[in-house]
Formats: C-alpha cells, structure tokens, sequence
C-alpha cells in the first residue's frame, strides 16, 4: 500500500514496529498533530460560522421587523430571534459535548467551569432582563439595554476563553463584540439592530474565516 | 549525530505519543478514544501502549465509567521530554540530511 495512503486511512497493522526513514517520522507526525488537533479541539470555525448565520437571520428578523421589511410583529420576531438563538445554544453544546468526550483531567476542569460560566452570566443577564421589562416600557429601548448586558456577558467571555485556551482569534472577537456594544448603545434603540446585523454577524464570519486558515496552515516544525 | 529514541522512532508509537503529547501531560484520554483518532486495533494499539509504559513515557489506568470499565491513558513528563528531544533530533538529522546532498 502507498505510505502516504497507509497514513491517511490509518491501515496499520503490527508489522509497523519497524523504524521509519527520516522523511516517513516527519510525514507521521505531521498526519498524527492534525488529526489529534480535529479530534480533540473541533473546527472552531464550524462554531463561529452557526453563530454568524445564527446572528445574521436573528438580527436580520428583528431588523426586518424593525423597519418593516419583514411582515412581522416585533414580539414575533423577539421570538424566533430566541428560538434561533435557542438552537444555536444546543448545537454548541453537541459540538463541545462530543469533543470533550473521553478526556478527562485538567481540560476538563477548565472546559467545565467556562461552560458554567455561560450559564451563570446568562442566568444573570436574565434576572436583569426581568427588572428592565418592569421598569423600561419602550420596547426597542427595552431590547437595546437587554442586548447590551448579553453581548457584554459574550464579549467578556470570548476574552476570557481566549486567554484560557491560548486562542488569539477567540479575543480578537470579544474586543470586536464590546467595541460593537459600544457602537451598538450610542448607536441608539433607533439603530442598535442596524449595527448588530451588520457588524456583529461580520464580526463571527470573519472570525470564522481567519480561524478556517489558521487550522489549514498551523505550521508543524520537526 | 543525534540519535532517534528507537522506543519512539516506530511509527505507530510516533503516532500514539504524538497524539498523546497534543491531549497534554494534564490530561488523560480514553483508550477508545485514542484507539478511533489513531485508527488502530485494540491488541495493536495495547501493544505499543505497552512498549511506551515499560518506557515510563505514558501511564495508563484502568477506572469505572457508570458500570463499565475504562482505561484511560496519558503522556508523562519523562515522556514529554522524550518526545521533544526526539523532535529535535528529527529536525537537527533532516536539516543535516538537507545540506548535506549535492
């Protein structure tokens, strides 16, 4: 069999105790790094693009409905705005589910608490939520206050997951995201949506396109 | 001229450390796990498994999962260190083999 074919179907049998030519060592643990990295850290692009298409269509609808292009109700976007971020969230959870499974120690603490702290900081966001809709009558002003405490929560915690698992794209976004907040708030109940449509979906399908290279051309030194 | 760790320098244990050296000293990995990224039979992979415990460059535990057994593996420090003198090596033999031809 081609060795090259041999070390991308994994056909390996007890024969291969016998030591490898120079180039052969650096071809396999070349195949052996991108494998283990797919395998044990997912394609974060995947992760960022559901978020993008998540964004775009959930911004897009309460936008559409906003300025009347979309023939539909604000509540009625408010709701499939949740549910498409609803779906979001557990296609997420599946993704990071499966890649954690059958690892345990250290990157399961560390993977476990950040998780915890999602649930927590949107735990939070919604006690919030409830004070605001008592006492905030104006539905866009309403949802602008809102949006801000939950991207702030996100922002925070892209930063924070960046730094903790040394991913450089994963803090560049949460800089973007609290820069759009900002832009977002001053920006008014008038706009917000424009600039969450805009640049926050454009923030996730940038990032999901740098993190697409990046995985394609992670250097391996021998 | 450096020498290959040989325990290394075959390619399913290049392939079994390589792997376990990206899930990382601090971790453990299921048996089954790395028996799907590296493609390999059961009996094949214990046996390499085996041939890097005996080299002290992984450990390897058994535990209970619910009611089912797991064996979890995971790299040492002794076998980190080994595996990066082996990259070394690697890099410092190809980088003489490249300057070496005609």
């Amino acid at each position: 069999m081609d060795p090259q074919k041999k070390l991308r179907n994994g056909a390996h049998q007890a024969d291969d105790d016998r030591p490898l030519d120079l180039n052969a060592a650096l071809n396999v643990v070349e195949a052996a790094e991108t494998r283990a990295r797919r395998e044990l850290r997912g394609n974060g692009a995947w992760v960022y693009l559901l978020w993008a298409l998540t964004w775009l269509s959930g911004f897009g609808t309460l936008h559409g409905s906003r300025n009347g292009w979309i023939p539909l109700e604000p509540e009625t976007a408010l709701t499939l705005f949740g549910l498409l971020v609803a779906a979001g969230v557990a296609v997420t959870i599946v993704i990071f589910g499966r890649q954690g499974r059958g690892i345990r120690g250290h990157s399961r603490f560390t993977g476990g608490f950040y998780a915890l702290a999602w649930i927590l900081g949107f735990m939070v966001m919604g006690a919030l939520s409830g004070t605001i809709g008592m006492a905030v009558d104006d539905f866009w002003l309403r949802g602008m206050l809102i949006n801000g405490i939950a991207i702030l929560i996100v922002g925070l915690l892209y930063i924070t997951g960046g730094t903790t698992f040394n991913d450089v794209v994963q803090v560049v976004m949460g800089v973007w995201f609290l820069v759009v907040d900002i832009a977002s708030i001053i920006a008014g109940p008038e706009h917000f949506l424009t600039v969450f449509f805009i640049f926050g979906s454009g923030g996730f399908f940038v990032g999901a396109a740098v993190q697409a290279l990046r995985q394609r051309r992670r250097p391996t030194h021998a | 001229m450096p020498e290959l760790d040989p325990v290394i320098h075959a390619e399913s244990r290049l392939r079994a450390i390589t792997t376990l050296n990206e899930v990382g000293e601090r971790n453990r990995i299921a048996f089954t796990k790395l028996q799907k990224i590296l493609d390999m039979t059961a009996g094949n992979l214990s046996t390499h498994l085996r041939k890097l415990e005996d080299a002290g460059y992984i450990t390897v535990s058994k535990t209970i999962e619910g009611r089912t057994p797991a064996t979890y593996v995971a790299i040492t420090p002794a076998g980190t260190a080994a595996y990066a003198a082996y990259r070394l090596a690697l890099h410092q033999l190809l980088t003489t083999e490249l300057t070496e031809k005609p």
